[in-house]
């Protein structure tokens, strides 16, 4: 067993078990919560059938999906349309590595962290492209189109915000920066904790920010087309890029894995809820903006104020 | 929405904070649901549910076969067969059908019966599998729990 | 190559009959350019059912449930437009208890519309809860009509010569109830809806100017928004509304925002209406005694009532018989969508969602 447990080899295993776990386990609670969520806010119960509060519901209706017949309609590209899924969930399950869930438990301690992670959650967009052009539907398409337009414009400010941290922290490795953390970045870096936040809700395509798949407009955008398990495998990426994302908030924003009295683990996924239930609250808040007002406010609003609050903390820490 | 870049800041500020703190003070009210099939909601004392034929004292039909109720029903939901019994004057029923596929819950034919024979009951889970068996016949209109 | 194609920029969507956002099966065809509308075309009749014709061969009484189903949001005030034209037909009075009676369901069924217009106008902004907070107080609205007249919907409540049934005292209570409780979740989801996206989403989009208004024969709170200050209920009181004491709330600029405005402010004096019509609740029969048989004398009728979308004319032409020779509607939904094919082009695709919502139509009276 000492001799296994240093091995390379047996670390991966251990790594991709441990990673689909967490993935599984978020999917279901943060739909489950989500649901919730939304209809405590609409004077509603939400899911109450299976198990205690609905709390199995998720899994229920997995099940219920995996059993559903997987539907290719006519005239869609017969190599891309199944493929597309995949193309946008492999990502999310590849940015799992770099999160530092605590001060020992983290697939690979890379060097370059942030960029590694940042970097990869860019392809789902190749993905979600995909699936609009092989979908052979125009609702799709638009969908789509907005999609690509909409992740372009919003990563910059994400990027932007993060330089903050990255300038403060003088690192791009994740456990770095949660060790640099003696005081929480978010009470140093408000502005940048904020910018993040909006951006990273635009990078989710939630509400209000979800014009890629506004259903009242577009019926369901890109996976207008998709059903069964291939519509689950988009849904389950969805959930998993919003844990993700928070999980990113809170080792830059939020101390990551430290905390008092529990231990780390349990820090870091109370912070990581709390991050997640905010988002969920906001999406059930608001109505969604138009694509042309989704970009003035990007290239208007939240690039100048990640812009000049760059500025700002470089031009502090040079007077400090 | 035209206003200054600053004035929209504001605004914007304003709202998104008060909208948020808003649909939490709700979070925390109770919920109206009704968990349906467990708890059951107080139906209505002049609610129009399915149709029943009701009874007099002596446990007989009330109804006199006069036909008001095939005639005014604007969905052609109600058929009645009669015949007169020997000896007698009075037409009686042999059989009387309700289509609760065609009904419309209208209440025309509880109005326009002269002897108060017919009646709205309160049940108001009526669905069925069959087709055939959304038709009501003299053997089920009689009963109290009628559909 | 010699001839090189010529790209074609714009392409057409098809927004219905199924879609989510028009409300039935309306269907839009849209000239697109990108995200650009170039022109629509509204195509109407999917849900035709030959309603008019249909009336010629029922009797004056069995049309009655029948026009529950025009506009099922607000069934009471279709029907209050039918039996007047019969009440006037046949110059039946109705006594003044069954007219304040009319009067407090007609608003309360006007107040039902207009949050369901609010909320599945907002659904179509992309926003659910305040579409839940105001079904909350529907629920209540339909709580009440269940006590009353037996159905929440389709009710079929009003009789010629007064109503079918009396108030009974449950009613009153959750009436009471009701009005406690109303304006404080109207406030609330103002507060909630009126964020700076909404405002982003619906000012100054789809205007409609006085003129239009006039043009396209507009009503309702559409022609309101615009600052056409017409309603039925003031210019021409019918019923006892000259006797209460409201405001008809008109918009300014005529763009998306101030209908609804115009609808939100209009809840508000419904329930001033509904509060006022109770206290002035006489005593005495809530009927007429009405003839079994109906046979109209010959002639020609009209009856105008306001509904929550508008001017309802009921038209109906008798030869002496017990069924109309000719039966003929002025809706105002009709008349008010003719307008959308002038609002859209040059809009985003997003705001013909927002237009078509705020315009509130209900497709079964579009398409009878």
């Amino acid at each position: 067993m000492e001799a296994l447990s240093g091995s390379i080899f047996f670390n991966i295993i251990l790594s991709i078990i441990g990673v689909m776990v967490v993935f599984t386990i978020n999917a279901l609670f943060a739909v489950w919560l989500e649901r919730k969520v939304s209809a405590h806010i609409q004077l509603r119960l939400g899911p109450m059938e299976v198990g205690f509060h609905g709390a199995i519901q998720s899994a229920a209706d997995g099940i219920k999906l995996i059993g559903k017949e997987i539907i290719t309609p006519k005239g869609v590209d017969k190599k891309l349309f199944p493929l597309a899924p995949y193309l946008v969930f492999f990502p999310s399950l590849l940015m799992f590595v770099v999160i530092p869930f605590s001060d020992k438990l983290q697939v690979q301690d890379l060097n370059i962290g942030l960029l590694y992670f940042f970097s990869i959650s860019c392809i789902a967009t190749i993905g979600i492209f995909m699936a609009g052009w092989a979908s052979n539907n125009k609702y799709s398409l638009m969908g789509a189109v907005r999609s690509i337009a909409q992740s372009i414009a919003y990563e910059i400010p994400i990027i932007l915000s993060i330089l903050g941290v990255i300038i403060i922290a003088q690192s791009l490795k994740l456990s770095d920066i949660v060790a640099k953390q003696n005081i929480w970045y978010i009470v140093i870096q408000p502005v940048a904790f904020i910018v993040y936040i909006i951006a990273a809700i635009a990078e989710l395509n939630r509400t209000p920010f979800d014009i890629p798949e506004a259903e009242s407009e577009l019926v369901a955008g890109f996976h207008t087309e998709y059903s069964g398990m291939r519509f689950a495998i988009f849904f389950m990426a969805e959930y998993t890029n919003m844990f993700l994302v928070a999980a990113m908030a809170t080792t830059l924003f939020l101390g990551g894995w430290r905390g008092p009295i529990l231990p780390p683990v349990v820090w870091f996924f109370i912070k990581t809820y709390a991050i997640v239930f905010l988002i969920i609250w906001v999406r059930w808040a608001f109505p969604r903006l138009r694509p042309d007002q989704l970009m003035n406010f990007c290239w208007k609003f939240l690039l100048p104020l990640a812009l000049l609050n760059l500025l700002i903390t470089t031009f502090l820490l040079k007077l400090f | 929405m035209k206003a200054s870049y600053f004035e929209k800041v504001k605004i914007g500020i304003d709202t998104i904070v008060k909208g948020l703190l808003l649909s939490f003070s709700y979070l925390l009210k109770k919920p109206s649901t009704l968990q349906y099939p467990h708890e059951k909601k107080v139906i209505a004392e002049r609610y129009r549910g399915s149709i029943r034929l009701k009874k007099n004292e002596a446990g007989e039909l009330k109804c006199i076969a006069c036909g008001n109720c095939e005639r005014i029903c604007p969905a052609s939901a109600i058929k009645m067969t009669t015949f007169t019994p020997e000896g007698e004057k009075k037409k009686k029923l042999s059989e009387y059908y309700v289509d609760l596929g065609l009904c419309i819950y209208c209440g025309l034919c509880v109005d326009s019966c002269p002897v108060d024979a017919i009646e709205h009951s309160n049940v108001y889970e009526v669905s069925e599998v069959e087709k055939d068996k959304l038709v009501l016949r003299l053997d089920v209109l009689g009963e109290k729990d009628a559909k | 190559m010699d001839t090189v194609k010529e790209i074609k920029k714009d392409f057409f969507i098809n927004m219905g009959p199924q879609h989510p956002s028009t409300h039935g099966v309306l269907r839009i065809v849209l000239n697109v350019e990108g995200e650009k509308v170039l022109s629509s075309e509204t195509v109407l009749g999917y849900a035709h059912r030959g309603v008019e014709k249909m009336a010629e061969s029922k009797t004056y009484i069995q049309m009655m449930p029948v026009m529950d189903r025009f506009d099922y949001v607000s069934s009471m005030l279709f029907e209050w437009g039918y039996v007047g034209a019969l009440e006037k037909a046949l110059g039946v009075k109705v006594p003044e208890r069954a007219e304040y009676i009319r009067v407090i369901m007609g608003e309360l069924n006007r107040i039902a519309s207009h949050l369901l217009w609010v909320g599945a106008f907002l659904l179509d902004l992309g926003a659910f809860t305040p579409f839940l907070w105001v079904f909350d107080a529907r629920e209540r609205i339909m709580d009440m009509f269940e006590e009353v007249t037996g159905q929440r919907m389709t009710n079929n409540y009003f009789r010629i010569g007064g109503v079918k049934d009396d108030l009974t005292p449950q009613f009153f209570k959750m009436l009471q109830d009701f009005l406690k409780m109303i304006r404080e979740r109207m406030k609330d989801t103002e507060d909630l809806i009126e964020s700076i996206i909404f405002l982003e989403r619906v000012k100054d989009i789809g205007f409609i100017s006085k003129q239009d208004v006039i043009d396209y024969g507009l009503t309702g709170p559409v022609a309101r928004g615009s600052g056409f200050s017409y309603d039925l209920r003031k210019n021409e009181p019918y019923s006892v509304y000259d006797k209460i004491d409201f405001e008809i709330p008109v918009g300014e600029k005529g763009d998306c925002y101030d209908r609804y405005k115009v609808r939100m402010k209009e809840v508000i004096q419904s329930v001033r209406i509904v509060e006022q019509a109770l206290n002035l609740l006489p005593d005495g029969p809530y009927t007429e005694k009405s003839p079994k048989v109906v046979k109209l004398p010959e002639g020609e009728y009209y009856n105008a009532v306001e509904t929550s979308r508008g001017l309802l004319g009921v038209y109906i032409v008798s030869d002496g018989s017990t069924k109309p020779a000719r039966f003929k509607l002025r809706d105002p939904a009709f008349s008010n969508l003719s307008i959308l094919d002038k609002l859209l082009p040059g809009n985003k695709i997003s705001d013909v969602v927002a237009i078509l919502g705020s315009i509130d139509v209900v497709i079964p009276e579009i398409d009878r």
